[in-house]
């Protein structure tokens, strides 16, 4: 079989990449290996998300579909009294902010919706595994796929790859394809997550007492809550805090889950005055790397496919979706014939899409390590481009780095630092989180993660 | 220049008028919002008011827009850390530095 494109996993950055393809007439094939409808984390959409599907004309379906609108984002810290809270803002051509929503989504749903969407358009959906990349003299050709129903192997020869396979880090793990895949600076934690009911919302007039925004909760440095509206019932919460805290409390995922739900901060308490769950407790340890080299000569990584850093800011799935329709039209002129001679005809791309999470990273570190000046920032001082960071306007061409940022990196110690390794592609093969934390500085074990979660919980 | 080398002393004097200047319309300030009914004479110019969690972190931040407002002065992402603002006597100094740069 041949094709232009061939996209491993039909998640949204898999669906998204194929609608932005379809739009330069480019039609993909997208292998999925499980049946959709099926369990996902990663419920919350920045502003920059939410403007990717403005942008494939999906609003209106997102509306149809009774998305919880989130207004903002708004975080409960070490008192119990004080918050702070960041609207969802958009720039207008004129970089003039303005007032806007975003979505929460019950991922099952967005999922499918987003695939059926993308093979409506005009992408191939083929139910099976990717098992090994095709290679060809250095450059990636396609891949070797089992089928789901039948368990036959066929060969799909591409263009370019698309590796969309999220936290299962698919080129990553095969090995001699990418670069090393490094530990990133949050590995040490652990997230427990579920959906729960009977809560208690905000329910004001203003945007900061809407009763869809996401809440986040901490009293202690990386021991923190998430809670993200799935509809008008049920509320996605999460516990995210060092894997050895965890370890250290010796209860079950479930025990250790309700406990933290009373426990972790008085405000969460009171939100969920009784626990009643409605889906799993599920489990991600070490969930945070780096895939150095992640396009090359045939192929392209996206979103999780190459970096995560830690989810408090809801950057997953914007991260992911605007890397694909970043790399659409770059796909469309390199199938036209550029940088056809070059050893990685993606290499601009790989540097643009670095420098932007490079900006999320420098947020969340300054989060934990300067909360005062953090929220000095939102509270007053930057409280604009404080918008643009947690909407996800985070690249080149949003006026990034902005003061704020710049700001942050003082505090931080690494101004200049980021600036010159992109200059040299020697000063940052290792990750900066790595270099900031020599005891990180591991590459990841292939075929590690996310996969063996329920053997590294062990029998409990 | 025939001027002396170091600073005037009246110089200096007016500098240290405009800290305790500082320092009692701080104190007022703080009392008023965040220690009603306190005996002023229990906060002093070395009590730690961030590290004791005398003050919480968002009353802090109340404290830096009193002082931006206040001695018409900018703080910096980077200035707002604790070595800066635990005591009167902390803030007092960093007003005075960004009034005087």
């Amino acid at each position: 079989m041949k094709t232009d494109v061939l996209i491993v996993g039909g998640g949204p950055g898999g669906s998204a990449t194929a609608m932005f393809l379809a739009r330069e007439g480019i039609k993909p094939i997208i292998l999925e290996a499980e049946r959709f409808p099926r369990y996902h984390i990663g419920e919350s959409m920045t502003g920059a998300g939410g403007k990717v599907l403005r942008d494939l004309n999906l609003a209106d379906e997102m509306y149809k579909r009774r998305y919880p609108t989130k207004q903002g984002v708004k975080v409960y810290g070490q008192s119990a009294t004080g918050s702070w809270f960041v609207p969802v803002t958009g720039r207008d051509e004129n970089w003039n902010l303005f007032e806007w929503d975003t979505w929460q989504v019950r991922r099952s749903d967005f999922d499918k919706m987003m695939l059926d969407e993308a093979v409506s358009r005009g992408a191939t959906l083929i139910h099976g595994r990717a098992v090994k990349p095709l290679r060809n003299n250095g450059s990636i050709r396609g891949a070797q796929i089992r089928m789901i129903d039948g368990n036959s192997f066929e060969d799909v020869e591409s263009e370019v790859l698309v590796d969309c396979s999220g936290q299962a880090t698919w080129l990553a793990n095969v090995g001699g394809v990418t670069g090393p895949k490094y530990l990133g600076a949050y590995d040490k934690q652990i997230a427990i997550f579920s959906q729960v009911v009977n809560t208690v919302r905000d329910n004001g007039g203003t945007r900061e007492t809407h009763k869809d925004n996401t809440l986040i909760f901490y009293q202690k440095k990386y021991h923190w809550a998430w809670f993200i509206p799935l509809d008008d019932e049920v509320v996605s919460v999460g516990i995210v805090c060092p894997s050895a805290y965890f370890l250290d409390k010796k209860e079950n995922k479930r025990d250790f889950y309700i406990r933290e739900l009373r426990e972790l901060h008085p405000e969460l308490g009171r939100r969920i005055p009784e626990i009643k769950l409605v889906e799993d407790v599920h489990v991600i340890p070490n969930y945070s790397y780096q895939v150095n080299g992640f396009c090359g000569n045939g192929f392209i990584c996206i979103g999780d496919a190459h970096r995560f850093i830690d989810p408090i800011f809801s950057f997953g799935l914007t991260v992911t979706m605007r890397e694909g329709q970043f790399a659409a039209p770059l796909i469309r002129a390199y199938l036209e014939g550029a940088n056809r001679d070059k050893p990685n005809p993606f290499s601009g791309h790989q540097l643009f899409c670095e420098m932007g999470i490079d900006v999320l990273e420098d947020v969340l570190d300054s989060f934990w390590e300067h909360p005062l000046s953090f929220a000095h920032c939102v509270y007053s001082r930057y409280t604009e481009y404080m918008t643009d960071m947690f909407a996800g306007r985070i690249y080149g061409h949003e006026r990034q780095p902005t003061a704020a940022l710049l700001s942050f990196r003082k505090l931080l110690k690494r101004d200049g630092e980021r600036e010159r390794s992109y200059e040299s592609s020697a000063l940052y093969s290792i990750p900066i989180g790595s270099r900031y934390h020599p005891e990180r500085a591991a590459i990841w074990e292939v075929n590690s993660p996310v996969e063996t979660t329920e053997k590294w919980m062990g029998p409990r | 220049m025939d001027g002396p080398a170091l600073m005037p002393a009246q110089w200096t004097s007016a500098i240290l008028m405009n800290e305790q200047d500082i320092k009692a319309s701080l104190k007022s300030f703080i009392l008023n919002e965040y220690l009603p009914g306190e005996d002023p004479a229990a906060l002093t110019d070395t009590t730690p008011l961030m590290t004791t969690g005398i003050l919480d972190s968002i009353a802090v931040l109340k404290v830096v827009n009193f002082l931006e407002s206040e001695f018409g002065i900018t703080i910096e992402p980077h200035e707002a850390v604790v070595e800066n603002l635990n005591t009167l006597s902390d803030m007092a100094q960093l007003v005075s530095s960004k009034k005087a740069a």
